[in-house]
């Protein structure tokens, strides 16, 4: 089953942070690189589906000091999730391929 | 700087539990970060909208926790507690208190109930489309004689008509109607019956053709064509037994022979008599139309698209054109587009918004006596909550129980009160005044149902929130330490204090509403309206015209009917009149007065209300005669009456009696003899206009009302009428029989309607304030007790324990009114339109409701400070 797109936002998010994804930072990181306004609640509802189908899996952090020692849930892609993101990528490359769009965006 | 509570409270209360904490954690980073970037404000924003825009996010989350955890093999445990478990759980703790869940329920069940009764009225009439297709295009069209002193609503004459519907662009399809009242012969019993005269167009706007058959052709239009009619699916079934060849059938209709050409579909709405059961062409002549006579109210379809702005603009530079082009009749005419949904409502719309106003304030009345019988139940229950907590309940799972626990609350008693609102509508519309529009209409469906839930959710909601807000902000953990009473009920106390000061304020505005229409009801009551109605009895009866064709063959009928009901028993004075008061069904007719300059345009000639009479209708009718002398029976010489009104207006300073006036060139010079006092003909509010009484013999128009001034009851005499007709003319029948005071009392019916309710909805409002008064007191005293208990041990009187409560129960009932009165002075006027001789800032209202407030409030507080003089010192003290 194909990703949405805030599931694909969300996913890459993970990909790029590593081990600084948490809610917050994959939060920011699809406001500041894809500029799309999406909710803190929509990122969560992404990633519970993406943890569901075993894309995704949570870590606890070591406690930390300065919030009242809880431990933080981090997030960590699985080797599915890469793989199915390899296999997303080289879908839409193909798709592209020797492909030019003229403005009005019909086939040349 | 603090994110905002509601927003907090609604995204924990929807997150599924594993969730929340982190969610809000996460929230209150971004929201400190963005504090710091862009100021509290815009991070303000933007937490509500990440709120707004979550919402259905976490529905759907925990939508698929929920469906996850309903399958049985899964080997994860589950994520998300069901919401079930909570409802059960409030359902256990609701039976656990039934006294409370009782009166919670009760209260909601009425709020709901009466709320989506009124509901069910106002969307009936004010926001249901009217069942035609394409609906919202469908306007009247009046002459607007505004600027001429006139209404702005007459109807139009034919030659309008024409001009309308040949020059106006924004007009589909116009079409006229006017009033038809035939007597239908030759099937059964004469049946009088209600129809309408129609245009060619008048199927065609309205969108609605026959079911069977055709509409109108044009040669029946003509003013010589055939006689056609169509029926309506109603008269079909219950005169021509659904007979499916009914198509060419010939029936008599007022004497003339017409062919049944159609039958409309069931339900259909006729456009101005709703009643209207057949239809037949309007024969007029509109190749040569007259411009003098309003006659026919206008229906038209505009064209798809027009706003009402264009279209009023349209129709005033048309109404320009022809006053230019028409001086001698269209001077001062403008012409007004009224959408006809507006103009069906009319009048009905102020009175039914300040009833759906009353019912929504009883509902929240309701709603704070709950929330503080749940304030004072999570006082109680702060030790449970307290355990739960330490157990490891979070917050947010314990706000979630008790929202949970109101929802329900509200659930079940919004599901009475829809039954209950069953009633309520069969009630209201049989209570409403006669002549309601689209009460038929009225009814329990989707829409109303869906408000009613929505109602129900929101009343849930409020009387929960206060409770559960106060819960977030109480500590928790101080109810464990402290003894069970004292400081951590205080700040709920505080609340619900506010709430009660709340509701006596909102209780005093619904009273001063009710207490003004009750005031102008009992003032339009009071009025004179310059007869005398008691044992009085009218019926009206009309000679077709196919058979009575001259002035003389009507005439000598009027004279056989006459003589006949004047020799009938128990009939002290036997009268005709052909308009009787406050039957509407007065028109103008224009006059000339001898030796008056002519005016300069057929407009400018002053007109007078008239009335053919007998000679005995002012005593009849018990209408005084102020001067001059009475008309004598078949009095040749042309005389007539006027009324005081009348002179006043034409001949200020003069003696009017011998004077004489004409009403067209042919007519006669009528003299002038005696004038009669001013007859509130149209009801109580409109002022008396200039009327002027004809002896009939002089001007035997079709159809005329007998009077009857009885010895007695007048109904008696119902079935004697009705012979006494008989024996002149078998195929007559009389109809519209009333007792006088029977139009005198549904003159006022209208008024009398929504003072009662509102009247109704303000007691329920005061019994609800007064209940909680009461309950606040008593937790306060049973609160109090440890320290009513050292007061009476110190030496202090039981008279002063007494008067310490009762004094607290005043205090909040006088800022409560306080606040009301003000709030009154602005929403009072707002009531001005429907009110009669009474101004909106009544001094004799005011202090009448602020006076029965706080005697109520007295009341209430009667008892729980009995009880506080009761307690026992030694008890109190042992307990602490």
């Amino acid at each position: 089953m194909a990703l949405n797109r805030i599931e694909l936002l969300t996913l890459l998010a993970i990909v790029r942070l590593g081990e600084k994804a948490y809610g917050v930072t994959i939060y920011d990181e699809i406001q500041r690189v894809a500029g799309s306004d999406v909710s803190m609640a929509g990122v969560y509802s992404a990633i519970d589906r993406l943890e569901r189908r075993g894309l995704v899996r949570a870590w606890r952090s070591e406690p930390r000091p300065e919030r009242g020692g809880r431990a933080r849930r981090h997030y960590a892609v699985t080797a599915s999730g890469r793989d199915l993101l390899r296999h997303e990528r080289e879908l839409t490359a193909r798709m592209w391929r020797g492909l030019v769009l003229d403005p009005t965006g019909r086939r040349r | 700087m603090k994110p905002p509570v509601l927003s907090r409270l609604v995204l924990g209360w929807l997150a599924p539990s594993e969730l929340r904490e982190t969610l809000l954690d996460d929230l209150d980073e971004v929201f400190a970060a963005r504090v710091a970037q862009h100021g509290p404000k815009h991070a303000r924003a933007w937490y509500r909208r990440q709120a707004r825009s979550g919402l259905a996010s976490l529905v759907t989350m925990r939508a698929r926790g929920a469906r996850e955890s309903e399958m049985p093999p899964d080997p994860r445990p589950s994520r998300f507690d069901s919401f079930g478990r909570d409802v059960r759980y409030a359902l256990r703790m609701l039976r656990r208190a039934p006294g409370f869940t009782a009166a919670a329920v009760l209260t909601v069940a009425l709020g709901v109930g009466a709320t989506t009764t009124v509901f069910s009225v106002v969307y009936a009439l004010l926001v249901k489309p009217l069942p035609y297709p394409g609906a919202d295009r469908l306007v009247m069209v009046w002459q607007d004689m505004r600027a001429r002193g006139g209404p702005a609503d007459e109807w139009a004459t034919p030659g309008n008509l024409v001009d309308w519907k040949a020059e106006s662009r924004v007009f589909a399809s116009l079409a006229a109607i006017r009033g038809w009242g035939p007597t239908l012969t030759g099937v059964g019993d004469p049946e009088p019956l209600v129809g309408e005269q129609v245009t060619q167009q008048y199927f065609e706007v309205l969108g609605v053709p026959p079911a069977t058959g055709r509409t109108f052709s044009a040669e029946e239009m003509l003013p010589t064509g055939p006689r056609v009619v169509i029926l309506s699916h109603g008269l079909w079934q219950r005169r021509f037994g659904d007979d499916p060849n009914v198509l060419g059938r010939r029936i008599v209709l007022g004497g003339e022979p017409h062919e049944i050409v159609g039958v409309m579909p069931p339900g259909f709405r006729p456009a101005i008599l709703t009643t209207a059961e057949l239809w037949r062409p309007d024969r007029l002549n509109l190749a040569n139309p007259s411009r003098g006579a309003v006659v026919l109210r206008v229906v038209a379809r505009l064209q798809p698209g027009l706003h009402m702005t264009q279209v009023d603009a349209a129709a005033r530079a048309l109404g320009k054109q022809l006053e230019a082009r028409y001086p001698q009749s269209n001077t001062k005419t403008s012409i007004n587009v009224v959408p006809f949904q507006e103009q069906v409502v009319g009048d009905a719309r102020a009175g039914l918004l300040v009833l759906l106003g009353a019912v929504v304030v009883v509902l929240l009345i309701g709603c704070v006596n709950i929330a503080n019988l749940l304030l004072a139940r999570a006082s109680i229950r702060s030790r449970e909550i307290a355990v739960r907590t330490a157990l490891g309940a979070g917050r947010w799972r314990v706000v979630r129980q008790l929202l949970t626990e109101s929802l329900v609350l509200a659930g079940i008693g919004g599901v009475i009160g829809v039954v209950l609102s069953y009633w309520g509508v069969k009630g209201l519309v049989a209570l409403a005044p006669a002549g309601s529009p689209r009460l038929a209409e009225v009814g329990i469906d989707a829409a109303v149902l869906a408000f009613a839930a929505a109602v129900t959710g929101l009343a849930g909601l409020l009387f929960g929130l206060a409770p559960a807000m106060h819960m977030v902000r109480e500590q928790l953990t101080l109810a464990l330490k402290a003894s069970g009473r004292g400081t951590a009920g205080s700040a709920g106390q505080r609340t619900r204090r506010v709430l009660i000061v709340a509701e006596i304020a909102v209780a005093l505005v619904l009273l001063v509403g009710g207490g003004l229409l009750l005031r102008t009801f009992v003032q339009l009551q009071r009025v004179d309206l310059g007869f005398d109605p008691t044992n009085v009895l009218v019926g009206f009866v009309v000679p077709p015209r196919v058979k009575y064709q001259t002035d003389e063959d009507r005439k000598i009928f009027y004279d056989q009917i006459l003589e006949r009901v004047s020799a009938l028993p128990g009939v002290r004075t036997a009268a005709l009149t052909s308009v009787v008061p406050l039957s509407g069904g007065d028109s103008d007719m224009s006059f000339t007065i001898e030796g008056a300059p002519p005016p300069r345009t057929a407009d400018e000639a002053p007109a007078t209300w008239y009335r053919l009479v007998s000679a005995g209708y002012l005593e009849a009718m018990g209408i005084p005669l102020k001067r001059g002398r009475n008309v004598a029976p078949h009095e040749a010489e042309p005389v007539l009456l006027i009324n005081e009104e009348m002179a006043k207006r034409h001949w200020a300073g003069q003696d009017p009696i011998g004077k004489r006036i004409r009403f067209s060139d042919d007519s006669p010079w009528f003299t002038i003899v005696g004038i009669a006092g001013d007859v509130k003909q149209q009801g109580a509010r409109p002022a008396p206009r200039a009327q002027t009484f004809i002896p009939y013999w002089h001007l035997p128009e079709p159809g005329i009302t007998v009077v009857l001034k009885t010895a007695s009851q007048p109904e008696t005499l119902t079935m004697p009428l009705r012979q006494a007709v008989r024996a002149v003319d078998p195929d007559i029948p009389v109809t519209n029989i009333a007792a006088m005071t029977t139009l005198v009392s549904e003159s006022i019916e209208e008024p009398r309607f929504l003072a009662m309710l509102v009247g109704l909805f303000a007691g329920l409002a005061l019994v609800l304030a007064a209940i909680g008064i009461y309950g606040v007191l008593s937790y306060a005293v049973s609160q109090r007790a440890a320290e009513i208990g050292v007061r009476l041990a110190l030496g202090a009187g039981r008279r002063d324990v007494f008067s310490l409560i009762v004094a607290d129960g005043f205090r909040l009932a006088v800022i409560g009114v306080a606040i009301g009165v003000i709030v009154s002075f602005f929403v009072a006027p707002g009531l001005s339109t429907l009110l009669f001789h009474v101004k909106p800032i009544d001094p004799v209202t005011f202090v009448l409701v602020v006076a029965a407030i706080l005697a109520v409030a007295v009341c209430a507080s009667v008892i729980p400070a009995r009880r506080a003089t009761r307690v026992d010192p030694l008890t109190a003290l042992r307990a602490e």
